[in-house]
């Protein structure tokens, strides 16, 4: 989902709603990660995670792996369910 | 700052034996999160575990740290009153667990398996993926 590419702060402010200000306060902050080339910002796809994904940076990540085994464990899953349902009249 | 329970799907515990680096590892080992699960789903996951060759002792040592409580319901009670939640009648013992255990958060990776709208507007329950959980947990412990 996320592009390896970077974003300006005016981009980042526009995606945001943000003032320019309000961004550059937020990268000498730390809560926005860029990276300074000379005299200008750039902010990686990866710090913008939370805008696409809803979720920070290593929680997405987290969440990505856990959604590697999902397909098998889903398929055992709906087997073991459909059993225990068909087997049982009481929970 | 008052401690969250949430409910366990299946899915979410089998993930955490699966992966240590995952979402629903972390979730399970979050010490300021309470967990709960049904004795439905705890067989669930006994089974499931033994289908991927995860060791009975590892799933063992992991539902220790969870509660864990029977719904004691029957099948027919359980599909009169909340089969309407789900869309296959199988997954009704989940709602019921989540409903019953007091919870207002069911944690699950197939949200597409609930109707969520439903469950949160007549049982005031929200479903959301561990991340997501996660994520809501990381606000909340800012905003305190």
């Amino acid at each position: 989902m996320l592009q390896p590419r970077t974003y300006t702060p005016e981009e980042v402010a526009g995606i945001l709603q943000l003032s320019k200000n309000t961004v550059y306060e937020l990268i000498g902050r730390g809560e926005i990660v860029a990276r300074k080339f000379g005299k200008v910002y750039r902010i990686p796809a990866s710090s913008m995670s939370f805008v696409f994904t809803g979720m920070d940076e290593d929680i997405y990540q987290a969440q990505l792996e856990d959604e590697k085994n999902l397909k098998r464990i889903e398929k055992t899953l709906r087997k073991v369910r459909k059993d225990t349902w068909n087997n049982s009249q009481s929970f | 700052m008052e401690q969250l329970t949430v409910f366990l799907d299946t899915d979410v515990i089998i993930s955490s034996l699966l992966s240590r680096s995952g979402a629903s590892y972390e979730l399970i080992t979050h010490t300021k999160v309470k967990k709960i699960i049904s004795t439905a789903v705890k067989k669930e996951v006994i089974q499931v575990s033994k289908r991927h060759g995860i060791e009975p002792k590892k799933a063992t040592a992991l539902l220790k740290n969870i509660k864990i409580f029977s719904i004691n319901l029957s099948k027919e009670h359980i599909l009169k009153s909340y089969s309407k939640f789900v869309f296959d009648n199988e997954d009704s013992h989940v709602v019921v667990g989540a409903q019953k255990s007091g919870s207002n958060i069911l944690l699950t990776h197939n949200t597409k398996h609930y109707n969520i709208t439903k469950i949160k507007n007549d049982l005031d329950i929200v479903i959301m993926k561990p991340g997501n959980f996660l994520q809501y947990l990381r606000g909340r412990e800012k905003a305190n």
